[in-house]
């Protein structure tokens, strides 16, 4: 039924339909800005890389050939439209301070999962540009290796010492936060 | 914080925290979206559309003049023989007594056979000597419109500028730009412009150039390439030392070393067996030397090399810093000859043949570079020679055939040629050098064709 629903917005904003499109902006923007939020380092680079994603994804929307997979695909061009910011945009990036964001967390959470959220974002975000990509891409988004090196340009020994790293210092940040909260 | 987690399970737990992360965007961010929307909207419909108009004018303009040309002069080969009476300079006393004949005089028309074949004279598939005169170009501007639903939605439009054709060798070139508006995925609209030449060489005939000739029939014209490997022997003892030891020393101081042969030949087919073959080839002849100063001067082959005469230069050794007896040449000699071999081809069977002959060889140049270290550094140096000398020699090897076409034909062989070349030294010293190759070569049967 849902499936259903989905296939007709699609078709909608397909005919360019502004209110059909509104609604699958409103229905899919939650959790596509979570993602931004996952692969950058704060809030205005999140909201830039959702904007270009969803610009790119209505722009592409005829090329979807099965409107079910939509979310899929959807965060698809969410992930390389973040790793497209972080290529055009490594130069410029430095080091901000992580803002936090346990407010804009929608309600569904509760008090004590939004602050281990905001706890362990805060961590990503301050990894470095490449182990936060890599981590990113293959522990959360299941990626493999392969796939990694081709989207970063980066060769799969590259990849792997970057997780290999990045999880290192998740361990130890971790294991800090611990300690900070007894 | 709940716990503290092991390395192994924190993909697991950042997947697990993670799981439907959600954050509520700002307002703000959809009118963004909006607002590029609509102006990514007007921006294909416009640029592309622009710029495919200019092309398409410039096309058209460029047709018509290709047309005007065209109209202009009209194609030299479409215009039949036309008859044209023969002047005559007769006066004319009483223009009353002039009949007007309607007909001109019959021993004034060419004959009617002459007429009919001239007017069905076939298309030449070959170019006479004739036509490579007739060299000319013709400028045929086209436009082609090729549509790609596959690569993408997008028109893409061809203009082709010049198309010359070059009689001789039906060939033709063409130069021209394409114009594909692109959008690749999840990129802006641009335009791809792509600027090119094209070679089309869609017949190619050499003539047939003694036809009917049972001599020529039997002719082949061809060239040859051949890397090869030189090395010589000393073979020639009157030396100051004659020891078999103190050769063998020698000789085995010296490399042999890579170069090349090519030329070419005319080959004459005796009968299904047997060919003549006679070649006119450079070929080089590359020695190398590593030996030290104190023993070539023990055996007795010091540093002249070649006997001097009114004929031959003298080279030497030269060198900004001394020789000296423990220095440690590094010589490369490089022989460079004429080579003119007389030789037999025999076919054993279909494809594989046996090639056996002699050969003479006019020693044309000669090369000596060194390079040495010793006591008083590293030096290198290079000294050339008027060296002129007339050879003898034997050669002979074995190779495969393969008709590439009517005409064409490859052979693959390896051959060994043996120089009976003297250089001579201070002292009386013959060489034998022996020289490998694989033979490479192509030839042509000038008429006729060899699948007969």
């Amino acid at each position: 039924m849902e499936a259903l629903v989905l296939t007709n917005i699609i078709r909608s904003c397909l005919e360019g339909n502004e209110s059909a499109r509104r609604a699958l902006y409103a229905k899919y923007a939650p959790s596509i800005m979570g993602l931004c939020f996952r692969y950058s380092n704060c809030k205005a680079d999140a909201e830039e890389i959702l904007q270009e994603s969803f610009i790119k994804a209505f722009q592409n929307l005829h090329r979807l050939n099965d409107p079910e997979r939509f979310e899929w695909w959807l965060k698809r061009i969410a992930v390389n439209s973040a790793i497209t910011f972080y290529k055009k945009n490594r130069r410029l990036i430095h080091r901000r301070d992580v803002e936090h964001f346990e407010n804009m967390l929608t309600d569904s959470f509760s008090i004590d999962k939004k602050l281990e959220l905001d706890e362990v974002l805060t961590i990503i975000q301050r990894l470095p540009e490449k182990m936060r990509l890599v981590i990113n891409l293959y522990a959360i988004d299941g990626y493999t290796h392969e796939e990694i090196s081709t989207m970063l340009k980066i060769s799969i020994g590259t990849s792997k010492s970057n997780l290999f790293d990045a999880r290192k210092r998740l361990v130890k940040e971790l294991g800090k936060t611990e300690e900070n909260s007894k | 914080m709940k716990k503290i987690y092991p390395d192994q399970d924190i993909d697991k737990f950042l997947k697990q925290t993670f799981d439907g992360f959600q954050v509520t965007p700002p307002e703000k961010l959809w009118d963004n979206i909006e607002l590029k929307l609509d102006d990514s909207k007007a921006k294909p419909s416009g640029k592309p559309k622009k710029s495919n108009k200019g092309w398409l004018t410039g096309g058209i303009i460029l047709s018509m003049i290709g047309l005007l040309i065209l109209i202009i002069h009209p194609d030299p080969k479409k215009t039949l023989p036309t008859y044209q009476p023969e002047r005559t300079d007769m006066a004319i006393e009483n223009p009353a007594e002039i009949k007007i004949s309607p007909q001109p005089a019959a021993s004034n028309l060419p004959e009617k056979s002459k007429i009919e074949k001239a007017q069905t004279k076939p298309t030449q598939d070959f170019v006479t000597p004739r036509d490579t005169a007739k060299l000319f170009a013709t400028l045929t501007p086209s436009i082609t419109y090729t549509r790609m639903p596959v690569l993408n939605d997008y028109p893409t439009i061809t203009i082709a500028g010049l198309d010359k054709n070059i009689q001789p060798l039906r060939a033709s070139g063409s130069g021209g730009t394409s114009v594909t508006p692109l959008k690749k995925p999840m990129d802006t609209p641009r335009i791809k412009i792509h600027n090119g030449l094209r070679l089309q060489l869609p017949k190619f005939a050499i003539p047939d150039l003694f036809p009917g000739n049972s001599f020529s029939d039997r002719l082949d014209f061809g060239l040859t390439m051949t890397p090869q490997y030189s090395s010589r022997i000393l073979f020639y003892k009157s030396l100051q030392s004659q020891t078999s030891s103190d050769i063998a020393d020698f000789n085995s101081s010296e490399d042999g070393a890579f170069s090349f042969c090519s030329g070419f030949f005319f080959s004459f087919n005796v009968n299904k067996s047997f060919d003549i073959v006679l070649g006119v080839n450079y070929s080089s002849f590359n020695q190398h030397l590593s030996i030290d100063s104190l023993r070539r001067e023990a055996i007795g082959v010091n540093e002249y090399l070649v006997r001097s005469s009114p004929g031959n230069l003298r080279f030497t050794y030269s060198s900004t810093a001394p020789l000296t007896n423990e220095a440690l040449l590094n010589t490369m000699l490089t022989f460079s000859s004429i080579d003119l071999p007389l030789s037999l081809k025999y076919r054993m069977f279909k494809n594989f043949y046996l090639n056996f002959g002699v050969l003479y060889s006019r020693l044309v140049n000669t090369n000596i570079n060194i390079r040495a270290t010793g006591f008083n550094g590293n030096f290198t140096t290079s000294a050339i020679s008027g060296l002129r000398a007339n050879n003898f020699g034997l050669l002979g090897g074995a190779g495969y055939s393969k008709n590439l076409t009517n005409r064409l034909r490859l052979d693959v062989g390896a051959d060994c040629r043996l120089l009976l070349l003297p250089i001579n030294t201070e002292a009386t010293v013959k060489y034998l050098p022996v020289v490998f190759g694989l033979n490479i070569s192509l030839s042509y049967k000038l008429s006729g064709s060899r699948n007969k």
